[in-house]
Formats: C-alpha cells, structure tokens, sequence
C-alpha cells in the first residue's frame, strides 16, 4: 500500500470513528424522476398530468433524519406545514413512504411498513456493501465522493429484484447517515438515487435547540425482508384483471 | 355512472380477450394491457400500494380504450 493510498484511506475512515457524540436533525427532499415513456405523450397526457401532480406534493415534503449517538431514524415530517397538505392525494403520498430506524451499535436497521398492520422488518447495516468509485462532485460547499450499491428490491409487477443506488457522501461531515437505510459510508450521504426518487440535503441542524428524542420502533409484527416480501401479491399481465376494477 | 361504465368497460374487454380463446401470450401483447400493466408498475415504483396500482391501471386500460378519462379521475384512486 502506497502512502497515497494510505492518506485516502484515513481519510474515509476517520469520520466513521469519530461519530459516536453528536445529536441532530438532517432535512432531506425528494426530487422525483420525470415520467418517461415509450409511448407517444398525447396518449398518455392525462395520466402524465397525474403523475407530476403527485410529484409537486411528494416533491414539497420534508424527511427527518434525527440522530442521537448511534441511533437515528428516518420518516416522514408530517408536522412541518408545507402548504400542499390539503391537497387530493397528500394523505396517500405521506403514506407511501415507510420509516426507518438504524442502530450502529447492534448493526440494525428497522423499517416499519404500515399497511393493513405495522410490520418491522429486520435487517443489518451491514447487508449493504458500498463500492467507493474515485468520483467527485460539489454539495453546497461539501466537496461528495460517489459511491454505488447493489441491493434487493421488491413491487408486486416485478417481484424481487435487484437494483443500483447511487450515493454521493461528504467525508468532512462525519456521520455514517443517510435517507431510508442507507448508511455506513465514511460521511453523510447529501444525494441519493434509488429508483424514481433523489434524496438531497435541504438543511442540517448539527446542534439542535429543540427536543429530539430517536425511539427504537416496537410495535408490530418482527418479520424478515424475505418473509416480507414472500406475503406480498404478485402481479402480472396474465392476472391483470384480479386487481383493476376491484 | 363514469366510473361504472369505465368498469363495465374494463370487464367486457378482458372478457372478450380470453372469451375467444386468446392465449396467454396474446393478452400480454395487447396495447391497452401493456400501458395499464405499465401505469400500475410506474405507482408502484413510487411506492403506492397495489389497490391504488390497480385503481390507476384501470383508468389508464379504459383510456387507452377510448373512453374519457381526465387527471382528476386518477386523483380519486389517491
């Protein structure tokens, strides 16, 4: 190993040792992706509209990332009002996402899904391995180094998949955090791509004036990601017709 | 009414694609199928659950159908 190599390195590793004291609230927003589609626009206009109108709301809506020590958690701010909330749909769209709690001590992450009950379903901070790529780019005034990772995914027209999602982190902030259960790199992720959704930083409060309390979710049935996704339906263009119209 | 005769429409078409013995293979290669299967993917991937999928690709299959189906139609699957 070269001392260039080296001095990179320490460089990446440093902050992750020296998170271990801090307490604060990261604001994250969406930027949703552009509808794209192979067929023509005039035949797909009104639904187009649809979706961009989903996408003013979902884009409008803040996320807190609050940490306390080792653990954080990451939802919905359905408190902040941003103006929309009055709007068709806003209810659906707030509870499209799920929350997530993460703790680096025990090396667990926690999603809690609220659908016809409260499910917490179970992972470890670990099952995510990130690639570092040599890739850069200005947050703000955070010089961000790019890194991809590999990981499962599930929706009932595609079933378990896999797919790639794509972080930029800033080493000189030092926490292992980031939106939804991405996390463990060396600085806080500021932008991150998972399917239709980027993640960006909006505001960070390092040293919170306000009560902030991170609770570990309780309540619900404990269930695997596999598990999870084994209950979940399965939809193809061969049963279509189960599940419109109903 | 509007939604009923958009349902009634959704359930003759489906009926008639497998009432004259249409294989599996010639519903997956309909259209109108293929953009309503391809609307509910799209809600899904942003992380509505399958009833509102559902809801959304059967608008999408009566408009792709001809009938008349406007934005605020999809909004009420919301």
């Amino acid at each position: 190993m070269n001392l260039k190599t080296l001095y990179f390195l320490l460089f990446l590793i440093l902050p992750i040792l020296s998170f271990s004291q801090t307490k604060g609230r990261i604001v994250y927003r969406i930027a949703s992706e552009q509808p794209v589609s192979d067929e023509e626009e005039s035949k797909r206009k009104e639904f187009v509209e649809f979706l961009n109108y989903m996408s003013e709301i979902r884009d409008s809506i803040p996320f807190n990332l609050d940490f306390d020590k080792q653990e954080s958690v990451f939802y919905v701010d359905t408190e902040t009002n941003v103006g929309l909330s009055d709007k068709q749909g806003y209810d659906a769209i707030i509870k499209s996402f799920n929350s997530y709690y993460r703790n680096e001590d025990a090396k667990t992450v926690i999603e809690k899904i609220i659908a016809e009950r409260t499910y917490l379903v179970e992972s470890k901070t670990t099952d995510i391995i990130w690639n570092i790529t040599n890739e850069q780019k200005m947050i703000g005034n955070y010089t961000c180094i790019k890194a991809t990772t590999n990981v499962s995914g599930y929706t009932a027209t595609r079933g378990v998949f896999n797919k790639t999602v794509e972080a930029w982190f800033a080493p000189s902030i030092a926490l292992p955090l980031g939106p939804k259960n991405y996390g463990g790199l060396p600085g806080l992720i500021m932008e991150l791509t998972d399917m239709k959704f980027t993640y960006y930083v909006n505001s960070m409060n390092l040293e919170p004036d306000f009560d902030l309390e991170v609770k570990k979710p309780t309540r619900g049935k404990t269930i695997s990601r596999e598990d999870y996704y084994e209950m979940q339906p399965r939809i193809s263009r061969e049963n279509l017709k189960e599940f419109i119209g109903g | 009414m509007k939604n009923s005769l958009i349902l009634m429409a959704t359930f003759l078409f489906l009926g008639s694609t497998t009432s004259k013995g249409a294989s599996v293979d010639v519903v997956a290669l309909d259209p109108c199928v293929e953009s309503a299967f391809d609307a509910m993917e799209e809600m899904l991937d942003f992380g509505f659950t399958p009833e509102q999928a559902g809801c959304v690709g059967n608008l999408r299959l009566a408009d792709c159908l001809g009938y008349e189906v406007i934005a605020g139609d999809y909004k009420g699957c919301l």
